[in-house]
């Protein structure tokens, strides 16, 4: 089962859902609402009236839409009688224009909305990534729980977790982000507030960074816990239910190649075509996806002992090319040292 | 259009550039955008969006890094910009972007004494 991204434009929507209409295995769809803040941008102007469109769009393709407001900072909501009612009227809204599941960060956010009746999704900006966090949000209520990423490579862990809730598991499978970055909370902090109406940040000090990190040290791109779409069994047979798609920040071109992949258990090609956040790195590196076979068989086992292992230098050597440029001022320098 | 602004020789620029400055510092920099730019004062200038390079870069190879920015406007712009500078990210660590423009007086004073840039 898959959900997939939309950017939230109705059109855009339409056209996406056309291309998967056979598929049975798509059968949600999900958009951000940035009224509370999101963990990703939006790319289009999204209200409710929008959601509602989009609602009716994804009614007449019989899937689900789902509803994301996943900010990492809530201190505005939480903190006030009137950011609580501006969430208690959001939520009334949704209801209001037939919307059912919602994917949500906060848990105090949560209890309240599982209280009103909403299927909730719990973000993995909720950093689900134990057995104990994970039965903290069960006991709230949850439909499903979204995986930490950074657990994604801990197949022992997902098993444990699958074990002890009785909420779907759902992995995020084609994120991009650096393992175990340390700029995530941060990052998502700064989305929090960036993606509101009217927020004045102009700049992403922590996109520069996290780029610049894998141009240096391309084996972090061997170590960035994305699951193969030829992996995908492996976590079925873990308890993982749904698989989530990213990307909604992207074009609809480059959703339906990641979709279309994942769809196919299959890609042959640079991985980074499908992977989302940074996208623009495909343009600076190749990352072999046939040469990735057999990773997740060590990796998912990996006890992050790297200094004694040196299993993804070897990986990155064979799977991960320079493009462009890079290319060239690699060969030059192996040319001058040989 | 002059032979620097057409589409094939801007790319090559850009590839160009990119190899040049990862050869220069011993490390792989990513130029993930070459803007060629004309502002309403009549600036108009190359810009290099960079990953994977620093602030310190720049201060140790400010020379060599600006002969590099200079030798790309000049083949696109057909002219020698008179500024050259590198954006820093609000941290004062990344360099964002590199620049060359061939600035306008005014402007010319006001990049000397931006907090987010480093002249060079």
């Amino acid at each position: 089962m898959f959900s997939i991204p939309t950017p939230g434009d109705p059109d855009a929507t339409e056209r996406l859902l056309g291309w998967f209409s056979d598929e049975s295995e798509v059968t949600r769809v999900y958009m951000g609402l940035p009224s509370l803040g999101t963990g990703r941008a939006t790319v289009v102007q999204v209200d409710v009236d929008t959601v509602e469109t989009v609602a009716e769009t994804c009614d007449s393709h019989d899937v689900d839409l789902e509803v994301v407001m996943n900010p990492l900072c809530t201190a505005e909501v939480i903190s006030s009688r009137d950011g609580f009612s501006e969430f208690e009227r959001t939520l009334s809204e949704l209801d209001d224009v037939g919307v059912e599941r919602l994917v949500l960060s906060d848990p105090l956010l949560i209890q309240r909305a599982v209280e009103r009746g909403f299927r909730v999704s719990v973000s993995c900006i909720s950093e689900v990534n134990t057995p104990q966090r994970a039965r903290y949000y069960d006991e709230l209520g949850v439909d499903e729980i979204t995986l930490d990423t950074n657990v994604n490579r801990r197949l022992d862990v997902i098993e444990a977790i699958a074990s002890e809730v009785s909420a779907r598991l759902r992995v995020i499978v084609n994120e991009g982000c650096l393992p175990d970055c340390p700029y995530r909370p941060y990052h998502f902090c700064l989305f929090s507030h960036a993606t509101r109406a009217g927020a004045g940040v102009t700049e992403d000090s922590y996109y520069v960074r996290c780029v610049s990190e894998r141009v240096n040290n391309p084996v972090l791109l061997v170590q960035q816990p994305f699951v193969r779409p030829e992996d995908l069994d492996e976590y079925r047979r873990l308890g993982v239910e749904t698989f989530k798609i990213a990307g909604r920040a992207n074009s609809i071109r480059w959703i339906k190649r990641a979709v279309e992949a994942y769809l196919r258990r299959e890609y042959d090609g640079n991985l980074l075509d499908i992977l989302d956040c940074p996208t623009t790195l495909r343009h600076l590196i190749y990352l072999d996806n046939g040469e990735l076979d057999g990773l997740l068989e060590r990796a998912g086992r990996c006890d992050q002992r790297c200094s004694e292992c040196g299993f993804c230098e070897e990986v990155a050597e064979r799977a991960v090319r320079f493009r462009g440029g890079l290319a060239d001022a690699a060969r030059a320098a192996s040319v001058e040292s040989g | 259009m002059p032979p620097g602004l057409r589409p094939s020789s801007l790319v090559k620029v850009r590839k160009q550039v990119e190899s040049n400055l990862s050869s220069l510092l011993g490390k792989p920099v990513g130029v993930l955008q070459l803007t060629v730019f004309a502002m309403p004062c009549g600036c108009v200038g190359v810009s290099l969006e960079t990953r994977n390079l620093v602030k310190e870069d720049v201060e140790v190879f400010g020379p060599k890094i600006k002969e590099l920015v200079r030798s790309a406007a000049r083949r696109i712009l057909e002219d020698k910009p008179n500024v050259y500078y590198a954006r820093l990210a609000p941290s004062g660590y990344d360099v964002v972007s590199v620049t060359g423009r061939v600035a306008c007086d005014e402007c010319r004073e006001e990049l000397e004494d931006a907090a987010d840039l480093l002249t060079f």
